[in-house]
């Protein structure tokens, strides 16, 4: 497979993630707060959290759960994932 | 009989009951002869639980025997009023009217909510719990009810409720037990959900598999098995243990309650009760402040580097622990059925000639 740059990859597995989302969750109503790419592969591991339990400020709390992990592997063009609570 | 207390903040929605806050009016006013009120025995009761029994007999007076004599007999007859005695008395107000009345020499009273205020009161309060629309639990700012007290020589806040709150959402996990689908809540028994046909996905092993992996590095809650109630106590162990069992202490409520209650202005600085509850205000909510950056603070820092799968958060663990209990019963199923026997050790040599 062709190398490419960060953004483009990570767009990508962005991409790949959000076609696989659950079919009671919408993409727009998440934000992604991590992403990890597994060193020595094409695998990017990304944490969507749903974007009404992230605070405005620093003094907000932080709403816990709301995730969806996912494993996307760009070699493979598929995207699975586990949910968080 | 009630006190100067004035701008009061609407009511909390619960009374906060306990030995702190004194019941209903239950000291006879002063006459307008000048004789002592009374407290009536209920009225001593009170009296003991929010003074405390050594406090409450100075008070009484109660009668000693002197050497070598018997205790005097000290019942208190039902609905017999008790001379009372006290120094040091806050203001008072007699009856319905609002205007203090000067203490006269000889002269007897106690203000019971006098006694009671200024004491720590416990949070109360809890979460909005929804049914659907995720699995999540945000804290929410505490409600403070605070009230002016006239102490005579300057106006004084008094705490008189701290309501917590909060937002929780539990989604209710999909559970046809009788069905071969998926996602599902495990129900092994004949009849249920749970079966041994290879590459199915209701595989007692494929169910295993994808709950025991909910609190590792890497897991979560699976595409195929899980359980409401695995959900639920995921999310109350955020609300009961990381926010009211850790978070909350970081903020250490009796101190906040004790500084709060010593925030004072002279007497002079404000005409009423009303004005001096704006000038108290901003005091209070900077010391509020203080405890709401503390506790969210720690509410942030669990959230963010503890609650995800297998980093020792609290509610993973309360879910995981549902689960290992589905997961359990799905194995006990399996090998009951004889499905998980360990396959039969390769036939040994042939025996020699």
């Amino acid at each position: 497979m062709t190398e490419l740059s960060t953004a483009t990859a990570l767009t990508e597995a962005i991409a790949l993630a959000e076609r696989s989302f659950p079919p009671d969750d919408r993409p727009e109503d998440y934000r992604l707060i991590q992403a990890e790419l597994q060193l020595g592969s094409q695998v990017w591991r990304l944490t969507f959290k749903r974007a009404r339990l992230l605070p405005d400020s620093a003094e907000d709390p932080i709403g816990a759960g709301g995730e969806l992990f996912f494993t996307v592997d760009l070699a493979g063009r598929s995207a699975t994932y586990t949910g968080g609570e | 009989m009630d006190r100067v207390r004035a701008g009061t903040e609407a009511a909390a929605e619960e009374d906060l009951p306990g030995p702190w806050r004194a019941p209903g009016p239950s000291v006879v006013p002063f006459q307008a002869s000048g004789r002592p009120a009374h407290l009536t025995p209920a009225a001593v009761l009170s009296l003991q639980g929010s003074a405390g029994n050594a406090a409450t007999s100075r008070v009484l007076g109660a009668a000693e025997a002197g050497f070598g004599e018997t205790d005097p007999d000290q019942t208190l007859r039902d609905e017999e009023p008790v001379l009372v005695a006290a120094e040091g008395v806050a203001a008072t107000v007699s009856g319905g009217s609002p205007a203090p009345v000067p203490a006269r020499a000889g002269g007897v009273t106690v203000d019971l909510d006098a006694l009671s205020a200024f004491q720590t009161v416990a949070p109360g309060g809890g979460p909005n719990r929804h049914n659907g629309g995720g699995n999540d639990c945000t804290p929410g700012r505490p409600t403070l009810t605070w009230a002016v007290v006239d102490t005579g020589a300057t106006w004084k806040v008094d705490v008189t409720a701290l309501r917590l709150t909060g937002e929780m959402h539990v989604t209710d996990w999909p559970s046809a037990p009788s069905s071969m689908t998926v996602p599902n809540t495990a129900n092994p028994v004949d009849g249920g959900n749970i079966n041994n046909t290879a590459g199915s996905p209701n595989h007692w092993q494929a169910a295993i598999d994808d709950m025991t992996d909910y609190d590792t590095v890497g897991g979560g809650r699976g595409p195929n098995w899980h359980s409401t109630a695995a959900s639920s106590a995921h999310e109350n162990a955020h609300w009961d243990g990381d926010y009211l069992g850790d978070a909350l202490p970081a903020g250490n409520w009796a101190q906040t309650n004790t500084d709060l209650d010593a925030i004072s202005i002279p007497k002079a600085s404000a005409a009423d009760a009303a004005a001096a509850r704006v000038a108290l205000e901003p005091l209070v909510a900077a010391r509020l402040r203080t405890f709401n950056q503390a506790v969210i603070a720690r509410w942030n820092v669990l959230i963010t580097t503890t609650d995800k799968p297998g980093s020792g958060g609290r509610g993973y663990a309360a879910g995981q622990a549902v689960l290992n209990g589905l997961i359990n019963g799905v194995r006990a199923y399996a090998t009951a059925k004889g499905w998980n026997a360990p396959p039969a050790p390769p036939p040994g040599p042939a025996p020699g000639p």
